[in-house]
């Protein structure tokens, strides 16, 4: 199936696209920062930037580092997958329980210094400004158009407090990515849980199933977010959670319907004549001949989640202090004047990421279209098998 | 009427052409079989007659004449929209699969009509109908001035190919080609179509082409055979000529490997000194629910009143026909559908009362074989797990060294090589998976096999070679089995006792050699009366 879909263009701007935003979301402190790589003063070398990783710079950092090197070494990929998560949350817990950068922040302090001359030899980040750098140490910052400023370089102009947008889009493809993947990864486990259980059992079960899949699907996302975040406040977390916790309704039909149709397939019941036990006939023999829909439905769903994010965002019930390109919308739109640079680029970006999570669903939901596979199945069959019989063309209803 | 010459179909992405210089000739009135086992070549070869290949085929070589009023054409070379008038006007034809063969949103009469008013457009519409209604009386549709309103679902399968033989011929075509046209359906209907298609020829004298894979409908209706073997004709000439004296080796084969020819099996030593399963009164019933509360106005009787004994070392075939509750009855047994009612009783204890957690130990001892080699396997499995997984779960073998080591001799037993393990289902022949089935029942080491149909989808050879494998493995194993089956040669050749079902209920059940010998039960005497054999002739 993996071949299938990359057959088609659309799928691999798509796959790219998501693929550099992954580079870009987990290298974001190594692109835009305002703290220098690497400096030479009188002491020797130091990596400043270092000292203000965030516990989760460094939990991305390491699982970078762990999947590259796994992808290197060899053994079964369920495996080596299961290595990786595990050494990801083990890195993670350490990580949150050990690194606390400095809650003061100075971003200035580097850039004086070096027009003091303290430094010898200076590597900036490509976009030599964190998110939260207000350029306090120029006199007359705000609103700057791209390029437009004379001694510095802001390739997509600087918001009305003075921040770089490049450098606040960046940090902020973080929160698009990963709530698009733990929203739908929670939607994604309790609808293929309830809609295994659903159509394996059939009966009472999909009934009361049923029941609550519709009682799900009666709740607005939208107004319930905003009732939580008034009365919980604003949190990503708590943003991934409700939106997986409502969109998990559509999953769990598609795996019930699955799941009622394999339930009959006679090798689930010699599955089931052999005295396996329940979860391995659901999880080992049943789901990998039934996800293949679901990824198609969850490629979709990552696409609004991250809209559902970027709408609350812009609504002005997002994160307060972190940026989120919906609530960098919401900037352009509650300034004076408009500038059409605040607007453009996050907008853009929203779009493009939603764009190519469509693109890949449309390419998964081509390839696993009974119809068009079938036309490119035989293609491919004929041309593998070289003394083909006249079997696969002598079936009836002609 | 209809000459062959060098027939010559080849694929675009093959190397090897799927038919290679097949010539032969039909005569007016007369019933022409060719017969082949699957992808031998036989239906592609009535498609190039047709011209109705895939866009996927280059032209087929050759000429293909055919004799009528206006002379005689080489079919091959007509433009396309003359061959059109040919299709349905000067040959007729019907498919296997009488279930989407027709189409679901017009009525019988209507589509008949249709075929009426494209080769016959000089009829009016009173013409049309009364004719319709004629050709339906013709192929002995029951009541047909209201049943040509009906839709398709209404109908049986034996009904619909009616429908569809009206449809071939309402244009009087001079030759009429059936694939396979009673694959699909149950013998006592197989017996009547093929007297249908026998009666209509003689008195219409149109020329039949009849693509078969069965020896008894062959020996049955046809006048002269054809062979068929990957693409090439291999031998053809008179029909009790040919199946009493075939020339060539692999028509030879073919006919060995009818089970009524098969070597006879050797008995199993000690068998019948115990009871192991106790069947009593076994009930399974389906609610039908209707109205939106969803109250039970009736109950379908899938299986009823079911009872038998089956001994050790014992193959006790279940025969009936399509919805006779035989597939019900296997599945129920294993409780793999709730049973409503009765008792199965494997040894001292009774499967039918115990819970789903204590009947898991004891589904190793009861094992099943299913029908569709396609579907019974988990195509995302590699054959080592699908064979060690229940083994692990039975607590068989030390490690999983040791299992593999298992599944090995076991794979060795159905003559499948060691290589098998590494590879996937869809990497197999039909056969082959068959094997591999009966490997997953094996590994576990059972005492009674459930064979749901297993032989059914094979062809005659394979089937052969099944039948053997199984035989020997009774023998070796001491297994009990439960041969469920619509083909009487198989339960003639394999079985001890058979059960005959109708409707969910038991018509009869006894030792195999008396039953076909002296059926009791008027219904085992017709099935009986209707299976085509290879030694009659009409």
């Amino acid at each position: 199936m993996v071949g299938e879909v990359l057959l088609r263009w659309g799928a691999r701007l798509g796959i790219a696209w998501i693929g550099l935003l992954a580079l870009v979301a987990i290298l974001a402190p190594l692109l835009a920062n305002s703290h220098p790589l690497l400096v030479q003063t009188a002491d020797g070398w130091s990596m400043p930037f270092l000292r203000y990783l965030s516990a989760a710079d460094v939990t991305l950092f390491g699982m970078l580092v762990l999947a590259l090197v796994l992808w290197s070494l060899r053994g079964r990929p369920w495996r080596r997958f299961a290595i990786w998560a595990v050494a990801s949350a083990v890195l993670g817990a350490v990580a949150w329980q050990t690194v606390s950068p400095p809650s003061l922040v100075v971003h200035e302090q580097y850039r004086e210094a070096e027009v003091r001359g303290e430094y010898q030899t200076v590597i900036r980040a490509p976009i030599p400004y964190s998110p939260r750098d207000y350029l306090r140490d120029y006199a007359d910052t705000g609103l700057e158009a791209p390029r437009e400023a004379p001694d510095r370089v802001h390739w997509f102009g600087t918001d009305e407090n003075g921040a770089d947008v490049l450098s606040r889009m960046i940090h902020a493809s973080r929160i698009a990515l990963s709530i698009g993947f733990i929203a739908t990864g929670i939607a994604l486990g309790i609808g293929v849980i309830l809609g295994g259980l659903m159509g394996y059992f059939s009966g009472i079960v999909d009934m009361i199933g049923m029941r609550l899949v519709e009682i799900f699907e009666a709740i607005p996302t939208l107004f319930l977010l905003l009732t939580f975040v008034a009365f919980f406040g604003r949190s990503l977390y708590l943003m991934m959670l409700i939106i997986g916790l409502t969109s998990w309704s559509g999953y769990a039909r598609y795996v019930r319907a699955e799941f009622l149709r394999l339930r009959q397939q006679d090798f689930v019941q010699g599955a089931i004549a052999s005295g396996l036990s329940l979860p391995s006939i659901l999880f080992r023999h049943m789901l990998p001949n039934g996800i293949a829909p679901i990824l198609v439905a969850a490629s979709f769903g990552v696409a609004s989640a991250i809209l559902a994010e970027a709408t609350l965002s812009f609504l002005g019930l997002g994160l307060v202090d972190d940026p989120s390109w919906g609530q960098m919308l919401n900037q352009a739109v509650q300034s004076s004047t408009f500038n059409w640079w605040m607007a453009a680029f996050p907008g853009g970006a929203i779009f493009l990421t939603v764009f190519a999570y469509n693109l890949i669903g449309e390419a998964l939901r081509d390839a696993v279209d009974p119809h068009a596979r079938s036309a490119a199945r035989s293609a491919s069959r004929a041309a593998a098998r070289p003394a083909a019989g006249g079997g696969a063309t002598s079936g009836g209803g002609r | 009427m209809l000459e062959v010459r060098n027939l010559r179909i080849r694929h675009q992405d093959s190397e090897a052409p799927l038919v290679e210089d097949a010539s032969f000739t039909i005569q007016a009135g007369e019933l022409f079989a060719l017969v082949g086992e699957s992808g031998s070549g036989k239906s592609i070869t009535a498609l190039a007659i047709m011209r109705l290949l895939d866009e996927g085929f280059e032209p087929p070589g050759g000429e293909v004449w055919l004799a009528g009023r206006e002379g005689r054409q080489d079919l091959l070379a007509l433009p396309d929209a003359v061959m059109q008038q040919v299709r349905g006007d000067r040959i007729g034809m019907i498919f296997q699969e009488p279930m989407t063969s027709l189409n679901p949103v017009q009525s019988i009469g209507e589509q008949i009509e249709e075929v009426l008013s494209l080769h016959r457009p000089e009829m009016s519409p009173e013409q049309r109908a009364a004719r319709t209604l004629e050709v339906l009386r013709e192929v002995q549709l029951p009541n047909p001035e209201q049943r040509r309103h009906e839709y398709p679902h209404k109908l049986s399968g034996g009904q619909r190919q009616r429908v569809m033989i009206a449809m071939a011929l309402v244009a009087e075509p001079d030759l009429l080609i059936a694939d396979e046209p009673t694959t699909a359906l149950d013998v006592t209907i197989q017996a009547e179509i093929l007297r249908l298609i026998d009666q209509l020829r003689e008195k219409n004298g149109m020329a039949v082409l009849l693509i078969t894979h069965d020896f008894g409908v062959v020996a049955t209706v046809a006048d002269r055979v054809a062979v068929m073997h990957q693409g090439r004709l291999v031998e053809q000439g008179e029909c009790r000529a040919l199946l009493r004296d075939p020339q060539d080796a692999y028509t030879r084969r073919l006919i060995a490997a009818l089970p009524e020819n098969l070597p006879p099996l050797p008995q199993v030593p000690g068998a019948g000194r115990e009871t192991l399963l106790r069947v009593a009164g076994l009930q399974v019933h389906f609610p039908v629910l209707k109205g939106l509360l969803r109250r039970q106005v009736d109950v379908v009787r899938a299986v009823d009143d079911v009872s038998f004994d089956l001994d050790n070392g014992e193959v006790l075939a279940v025969v009936g026909e399509s919805g006779s509750g035989k597939t019900t009855l296997g599945r129920a047994i294993l409780r793999l559908i709730e049973p409503t009612g009765g008792e199965v009783r494997y040894r001292d204890q009774s499967l039918t009362g115990m819970p789903r957690k204590a009947l898991r130990p004891l589904r190793r001892r009861l094992q099943v074989v299913f029908q569709d080699p396609a579907s019974s396997l988990n195509p995302r499995l590699n054959v080592m797990t699908l064979l060690t997984e229940p083994m692990a779960v039975h607590g068989i073998g030390a490690d999983q060294e040791e299992r593999i080591a298992m599944a090995r001799a076991v794979l060795d037993q159905v003559a499948l090589p060691p290589d098998t393990l590494w590879r996937y289902p869809h990497e197999f022949s039909g056969g082959q998976r068959q094997r591999i089935g009966i490997a997953r029942a094996l590994v576990l080491d059972p005492e009674v096999i459930v064979c749901d149909e297993v032989t059914s989808a094979l062809d005659v050879s394979v089937q052969a070679e099944v039948l053997q494998i199984l035989g020997r493995l009774r023998v070796e194993r001491r297994l009990a089995l439960i041969f469920i089956t619509h083909d009487m040669g198989v339960v003639e050749y394999f079985s001890d006792r058979m059960l005959v079902m109708r409707d969910g209920r038991m018509e009869e059940i006894g030792a195999t050699a008396e039953v076909l010998a002296r059926p009791q039960a008027e219904y085992t005497r017709q099935l009986l009366d209707a299976v085509p054999r290879i030694g009659q002739h009409p």
